[in-house]
């Protein structure tokens, strides 16, 4: 099976949710309701030493994530119908919208807050890699649309070159699910369990 | 508790659920340990229906809870591998049990296989009890991913379904000689087993709550937002068992064993909105 996955240049993010706003315009989404987030991750603290001299290690940095398309999905493994499934010759994630139930058991065991679920849709609702564009030769209208080219989206072997997958705070470890979201890291990013803070929960969540 | 009331459908099902199905196995211990008169089993097996009826409701209050329930029933689809389809496998079995049971009753025709037939139900209340708990076991969300929802499900089960029972074999005129017998020290030791499980399970995930955090929620946030249903739950389902206990002394008439479901209802229902409350993931979501 070939493997699809997302690849991120922290490097190249200006957090400009480009990305975020192109998904929402293609897939026709409510306002409230979104399957790229631009996660503005911020952290660090103030120091003052002996001779009144302040210090900083404060950091920020961007995340655009969306579905990443697991090898190990929490939520197929949680869906009841079968409805949540992995593609067997892409590796793509998607919903069969007339399995779904609607029970939101995907969207609770999901750890990257990629499938919603709501009764106004009536099914679970996530990103699915613009299969259709894919298969068509294109890009999804996320990479496509970003205009720092800080996004790819290809077989994991032909990704370009990083730091491998992502396992940065505020993530979980990769060993949940095995997310294929591969990281050009930028001089900020932290380890997994560090303790960060997302300044914009308001916009994301 | 905003998480927590959004899954108000869910709580209703559990706390309905496993009140109606642990009353089967109160029904079941009475009938191998007391002697009943044909007047009293067939008042019983009247009155049996109504914890079939708190079972169904709870069937029902969970359809709620889905944003397409006209599919539902592909839900046994992910048998083996999805929690929630093993769970309901495990319902659907105790239900045809439960209705042949009841079915049976109304009908009188239990005769010689009432003891076999209410020990099946009896069991698989058990086992749906258990797998109702494991329904939520999602390695993602470290404060479900626990053996205390399983202890506490059982817990309500037990506790739930003493005080059921004990109301069913009130209001047919059948509990004092129920526990006449053993089946004083049996309904006793319900209640107190399920009330130790489903407060010390409800207790351990509470505390263990605390040390769970992720960029977007602190558990001891998440506690201390729920702290005030954790209270409640811990009154009512100590109550309960008071209830239970003094309808097993024969003490309180049949009020005390309707006081306890009463009690038992708000208790599990106010442990349900607890274990919602306290969902937490791993990753970035709650």
């Amino acid at each position: 099976m070939t493997q699809y996955g997302f690849f991120y240049d922290a490097t190249r993010c200006t957090g400009c949710k480009t990305c975020e706003l192109a998904c929402k315009d293609y897939k026709d989404l409510p306002v409230d309701f979104s399957f790229r987030h631009v996660y503005e991750v911020e952290g660090g603290s103030w120091q003052q030493d002996d001779a009144g001299f302040w210090t900083t290690d404060s950091y920020t940095y961007y995340l655009s994530m969306s579905c990443n398309h697991c090898d190990e999905p929490a939520c197929t493994h949680a869906c009841p119908t079968g409805a949540m499934h992995k593609d067997t010759d892409t590796g793509i994630v998607s919903v069969d919208k007339a399995k779904c139930i609607g029970c939101g058991y995907c969207a609770m065991a999901c750890p990257y807050d990629a499938p919603t679920v709501s009764k106004e849709i009536g099914h679970s609702a996530k990103c699915n890699g613009c299969a259709e564009r894919v298969a068509a030769g294109m890009q999804p209208i996320c990479v496509e649309a970003c205009s720092g080219r800080a996004l790819f989206f290809a077989p994991i072997d032909e990704l370009p070159s990083g730091e491998g997958r992502a396992d940065i705070a505020p993530l979980p470890a990769e060993d949940f699910t095995g997310p294929n979201l591969y990281l050009k890291k930028c001089v900020s990013m932290q380890p997994v369990a560090t303790d960060v803070a997302i300044s914009n929960i308001l916009e994301v969540m | 508790m905003a998480t927590a009331f959004h899954e108000l459908p869910l709580a209703l099902f559990t706390t309905l659920a496993s009140i109606g199905a642990g009353a089967f196995i109160s029904l079941a211990a009475a009938f191998f340990t007391a002697k009943f008169s044909d007047g009293q089993l067939a008042r019983i097996d009247k009155l049996t229906l109504v914890p079939a009826i708190v079972v169904v409701v709870g069937f029902i209050a969970a359809f709620f809870h889905l944003a397409n329930p006209m599919a539902a029933f592909g839900v046994f689809g992910g048998l083996g591998r999805s929690p929630m389809s093993n769970e309901l496998a495990v319902a659907m079995l105790f239900a045809v049990a439960m209705a042949t049971y009841v079915i049976m009753g109304l009908a009188g025709k239990l005769g010689g296989a009432r003891k076999g037939l209410v020990c099946a139900t009896a069991v698989l209340a058990v086992l749906f009890a258990v797998f109702m708990g494991l329904a939520y076991g999602m390695a993602t969300i470290p404060t479900w991913s626990t053996p205390w929802p399983v202890a506490q499900m059982i817990g309500y089960a037990l506790l739930g379904g003493a005080a059921m029972g004990a109301c069913v074999l009130a209001f047919s005129d059948a509990l004092d000689a129920a526990v006449d017998g053993t089946f004083k020290s049996a309904l006793i030791a319900f209640a107190v087993i399920g009330a130790v499980l489903a407060v010390a399970g409800l207790a351990l995930m509470y505390s263990g709550a605390g040390s769970v955090s992720n960029a977007f929620v602190a558990g001891t946030d998440l506690a201390a937002g729920a702290s005030g249903a954790f209270y409640v739950a811990v009154a009512c389902l100590v109550l309960a068992c008071a209830a239970v206990i003094a309808a097993a002394l024969g003490k309180g008439g049949n009020a005390a064993s309707a006081i306890a479901v009463i009690l038992a209802f708000a208790g599990i229902l106010a442990g349900r909105f607890v274990f919602y409350a306290l969902q937490i993931s791993v990753g970035i979501s709650f």
